[in-house]
């Protein structure tokens, strides 16, 4: 029975390239993303390894606040570096400090790269701490000096000796290139400019350091020192080993490596989750089409169990085939992910590590899913009377059942009375009760709607009196379940990606909308978009500056900043409260945000109701430089958009963070003309980071900024779609090897080839309708109830139409495509053959 | 030849001959044989398995090719003609009876007698399909579809289709191969009264020589060559000669 199986693949491997497609792209698409991830982490541990392996001992500061990514610890004195050289086992202390720092070409333009990371770091005078090497040049020495690694340093068409211009530092107090540098580990993403101790405390506008690195006389252990250091400096220093701070660093990497891993497996998973079904669908069909086979050889003596083992066994080996092949694609692809991720992170290092657990997981995976998708055909299959392999063909059953319908409407019922209700009122929570109802619904009516469907969308076509859309109408209904399965591949891919569409055309117009209610200046300030989360910012000066411009009513600076609030991490926006109301229009429902002092706090009305706030109230802070406790002073309801949620005055940024850069600038004028708009730009000229934007391009560009994850999603869901399309593929060419005698008659009886091709196409392309049509409608009712649970009103739901038209034009151009290969196969059968085919 | 024949024939091959491979296995469907059919007549053609009498008809309606030759229909030479004017000129000019398979499973009765002047662009005759279709007999059965037809039904359709564009030739490769003998006497003598009364012209591959007796005419091949013709057949005359062909 085995050598059966084995010879149906052999002899047929063409009726599985479709399939073997599928497992391929999934299971690719699964292998990469471990080799991805684990590439990354990998080299980034190692990299960090090799750059903290002479640090034995890192003196730092206890307070600091857990951010989505690295700890932002609090900085402490320079000045502690002396006093812990001191202490007894201490060979050297190496005070480290890293903050935003970027050099200006003389152009007086800033240079690509530095969105990966922008930092001026204090020159380390030890060759072996300093994980910098001086290639070219000499180190810092001055105070006014300063090295630039290698790239930076080509690209911005530095020399060395040349006088430049470094931000956030004044135009006015420029540099020395003395040397060009390079990192060993290739750790440092981004630009990298390096001072003196000196030279770095003014440029970040600090007299603390991040930590101070120790090292510790031969012979003395790193622990035992590092209790030593404890327990003379104790309070809020603290003072690990090289290890622990190597093995902190190797956390936060993996769980962010973790985190983006299981992101792209769940889209592989809907990947694989479609292939399956395209799985299921093929094995349905060749079964059907081998039933007399398998008559035969139940005829003949093999029993139930050994037919089904057969079956199972020709799947497995498809299986086992598919995914080896595709976790080999996999390592490549994540290769190639790998070098693009490199390049956007500033050409990190990276070296490609195979996980060897992923890559036997992945063909498990694929295998299981092949099998187990097989199975259920497979019992079908044994089934078959071995009576029947006299009789004519047999195929599988076709038309749906009546209770299938009942119990298909009665599901769809449930869900949309649970949802109805919960429209009305009732808790949103339920709705995640209704989307599988709606789901199962849409599976199991499948088969039932198929039919009416085919007819309405072939409806126009049909019309115009195209007897080969007649045809492919007919053709696409009937076999609904067959039809159904199909569709229903696509129907997956398409409905999360009109999700996703309509989540992000919802939340945007929800913030232009917002924004336009709440910003009365009409132009504002922005810092490169890329560049603030690096840190840039502009120096307050600049906001002076404007304001004095003729026809400024107001500039009023805007620093978009955090803080960790009831031991979360949450952003806070300093504001020059003062003049805070002339640039926003915030709805106050108690007390003021006007003038706040440096110990108060103003929070918007959703956050005072979650965390149960009344004005007068104390409020914890604690900010990257000291902790603060603040006194609720307003309590808002319309600014959230434009200033976020909790608000405080400029001066309290000021007195708690390192170093308070402005982030943004909003501009109230008494009508803009070119003279003023060129007086703005002449005052921007002190920081090429920053550009103004007139207030309708600001609103717009702020809810434009999920189109960049949008279209990542579409990215991501796209490989579902097309496991789909070659479903469709693969189910129109085994149709039309089942129905090759009736080709081959409607052939003899007048039927051109130009025809019958069409024929095929439009029965593809119905199909494809089929499916995005169902997923669209699922996608939008998906939408609606995710906005719904999240509290979102129905009166802010809006509904893409342009986009979900596109989706459905592309999905009916996909279908017409998907019908090309089966098309010219039909078109090409000779008609006396394909008469005379069994 | 009989009086029948002063008219331009309805279609006529000369030279027509049929190579399968090559060298020592070269096999001769057709050697190179001449063959006429007049309109308004019904020919059988008979001969043993292997013959040529189904590649004859194949390529007689340009279901397939010559190696060398000529078959003209109505005049036009097919063997000069594209797979698309192939095509076309079946749709237009010819009709098909197989001996089984012969309607698309998914369209109704009415919808596959219609279906080469649809595929056409036509619009069908009412008129006439009404008299193909009472003559027949399925007035009632329009509307079902192949699987709710019995076997001779389905072949009723078949011919009605084969009749409805009114075409110059019918060609029927065993059209009652698969049907009882009531059935296949129906389907006969339906077939016989359109040519008598609609002055159809009708050619049939046929092994079973009760079917040969409906025919005005039969064909013996052997061997891809004509051995001999009979007219006003019946069924023992041509079991007789049948006969001698065989040895």
């Amino acid at each position: 029975m085995l050598s059966i199986a084995l010879l149906r693949v052999v002899q047929n491997p063409f009726r599985y390239v479709a399939t073997a497609l599928a497992i391929i792209l999934g299971i690719a698409f699964f292998t990469a993303t471990s080799v991805l991830t684990t590439s990354f982490e990998k080299s980034l541990n190692t990299s960090i390894e090799e750059s903290f392996k002479d640090v034995d001992v890192a003196v730092r500061s206890t307070n600091k606040i857990d951010t989505p990514v690295f700890d932002a610890r609090e900085r402490i004195p320079a000045s502690l570096a002396d006093e812990i050289a001191a202490v007894e086992g201490v060979a050297g202390t190496f005070p480290y400090l890293a903050g935003y720092a970027q050099a200006v070409t003389a152009e007086g333009k800033t240079i690509g790269g530095a969105d990966a990371g922008a930092q001026g770091i204090a020159w380390i005078d030890d060759p072996v701490a300093n994980p910098f090497d001086v290639v070219e040049g000499r180190a810092p020495v001055a105070a006014n000096e300063i090295v630039i690694d290698a790239d930076t340093f080509e690209s911005g068409d530095f020399a060395l000796g040349q006088s430049v211009w470094v931000l956030p530092a004044p135009a006015s107090s420029p540099f020395t290139v003395t040397g060009v540098i390079l990192d060993r580990e290739g750790s440092f993403p981004g630009q990298v400019v390096s001072f003196t101790l000196d030279g770095a405390l003014a440029v970040l506008g600090t007299s603390d350091v991040d930590q101070i690195f120790v090292e510790a006389d031969d012979g003395v252990d790193p622990l035992v020192l590092a209790e030593r250091i404890n327990q003379q400096f104790g309070g809020e220093i603290e003072a690990v080993t090289g290890n622990t701070l190597v093995s902190e660093f190797q956390d936060v990497i993996g769980s962010f490596a973790r985190i983006i891993e299981i992101a792209l497996q769940i889209f592989a998973g809907v990947a694989l989750f479609v292939g399956a079904f395209v799985i299921y669908n093929t094995f349905t069909i060749t079964v059907a089409q081998r039933m007399r086979e398998m008559a035969l050889l139940r005829a003949i003596g093999a029993s139930r169990r050994q037919v089904t083992v057969s079956v199972m066994a020709e799947s497995t080996a498809i299986g086992l085939v598919a995914s080896a092949l595709g976790a080999a694609a996999g390592i490549g692809i994540g290769w190639i992910l790998l070098r693009l991720l490199s390049g956007f992170l500033g050409d990190l290092d990276m070296s490609l590590h195979v996980p060897t657990g992923a890559l036997v997981g992945g063909v498990l995976l694929g295998t299981v899913i092949t099998v187990a998708a097989a199975y259920f055909p497979a019992r079908r299959g044994a089934r078959v009377d071995p009576v029947q392999a006299l009789r004519e063909t047999a195929t599988e059953t076709v038309l749906a059942s009546r209770g299938r319908s009942l119990a298909g409407f009665a599901v769809l019922a449930a869900g949309l009375a649970i949802t109805i209700w919960a429209a009305l009122g009732g808790d949103s929570r339920l709705l995640i009760a209704a989307v599988p109802l709606v789901v199962i619904a849409a599976v199991v009516l499948g088969p039932v709607v198929v039919r009416p469907l085919s007819h309405l969308l072939a409806a126009p076509w049909v019309r115009s009196g195209s007897i080969t859309a007649e045809l492919a109408r007919d053709n696409a209904s009937r076999n609904p379940k067959r039809t159904a399965t199909t569709s229903l591949t696509l129907m997956i891919g398409v409905a999360l990606i009109a999700t996703a569409t309509m989540f992000a055309a919802t939340l945007s117009n929800l913030i232009a909308g917002d924004l336009d209610e709440e910003l009365l200046a009409d132009h504002v300030v922005e810092i490169n978009s890329n560049l603030t989360f690096v840190g840039a910012g502009l120096d307050p000066e600049t906001a002076s500056e404007i304001a004095a411009i003729d026809g400024v009513a107001a500039a009023v600076a805007v620093r978009d900043s955090f803080a960790e609030i009831d031991g979360s991490f949450t952003p806070v926006t300093g504001i020059d409260t003062a003049q805070v109301t002339l640039v926003a229009d915030i709805e106050v429902v108690d007390g003021t945000v006007t003038g706040l002092g440096a110990d108060e706090v103003a929070v918007s009305i959703d956050t005072a109701e979650d965390e149960e706030l009344a004005v007068g109230d104390r409020v914890a802070v604690r900010f990257q430089q000291g902790a603060a406790s603040l006194v609720v002073a307003g309590i808002y309801d319309r600014g959230e958009q434009l200033l976020q949620s909790w608000l405080v005055d400029n001066a309290v940024l000021d007195a708690n963070l390192p170093r308070s850069l402005d982030t943004r600038i909003l501009i109230r004028t008494d009508g803009a003309d070119a003279a003023m708009l060129a007086q703005i730009d002449e005052a921007l000229a002190g920081n090429p980071t920053a550009s103004a934007k007139s207030r309708d391009d600001y609103i717009d560009d702020q809810a434009g900024q999920l189109s960049g994850l949008l279209t990542l999603l579409y990215a991501l869901l796209g490989m579902s779609v097309v496991v789909a399309l070659l479903g469709i593929v693969n189910t129109m060419s085994l149709s039309i090897y089942e129905r090759t005698r009736e080709l081959g008659l409607l052939r003899a009886v007048g039927m051109t080839s130009r025809q019958l091709r069409r024929a095929v196409r439009y029965e593809s392309a119905i199909i494809a309708l089929i499916g995005t049509l169902a997923g669209l409608v699922l996608g939008v009712f998906l939408g609606w109830a995710a906005f719904d649970a999240l509290g979102v009103g129905y009166s802010d739901f809006t509904v893409p139409w342009g986009s979900l038209i596109a989706i459905g034009v592309a999905g009916l151009v996909a279908g017409l495509l998907s019908g090309v290969l089966p098309a010219r196969r039909a078109g090409r059968l000779e008609v006396l053959d394909a008469i005379a085919a069994p | 030849m009989s009086e029948a024949t002063s008219a331009a024939p309805a279609a006529y091959a000369v030279g027509a001959a049929k190579y399968y491979g090559s060298g020592a296995a070269e096999v001769r469907a057709l050697d190179g044989l001449d063959v006429a059919f007049a309109p308004g007549e019904f020919t059988a053609i008979m001969g043993p398995s292997g013959s040529g009498k189904s590649t004859l008809m194949h390529c007689m309606a340009g279901l397939d090719t010559l190696t060398s030759g000529h078959v003209y229909i109505d005049g036009e030479d097919v063997s000069a003609m594209s797979d698309r004017q192939r095509t076309v000129l079946r749709r237009e000019k010819l009709g098909f009876i197989f001996q089984a398979f012969n309607l698309v499973p998914m369209l109704n009765a009415r919808a596959n007698i219609v279906l080469p002047q649809r595929l056409a662009g036509h619009d069908p005759d009412e008129g006439w399909l009404n008299e193909v279709v009472s003559t027949v007999g399925l007035a009632d059965r329009l509307d079902h579809r192949p699987s709710e037809l019995s076997g001779g039904q389905q072949q009723r359709v078949a011919v009605s289709r084969a009749l409805a564009s009114k075409p110059k030739l019918v060609f029927a490769d065993e059209p009652t191969g698969n049907l009882d003998s009531t059935t296949s006497n129906e389907i006969l003598t339906f077939m016989r009264q359109a040519v008598d009364d609609l002055g159809q012209t009708i050619v049939m591959v046929t092994h079973d020589p009760k079917a040969a007796s409906y025919a005005d005419r039969v064909v013996f091949l052997v061997d891809g060559q004509i051995a001999n013709e009979m007219r006003d057949p019946t069924s023992d005359a041509v079991l007789d000669h049948m006969k001698t062909l065989g040895n």
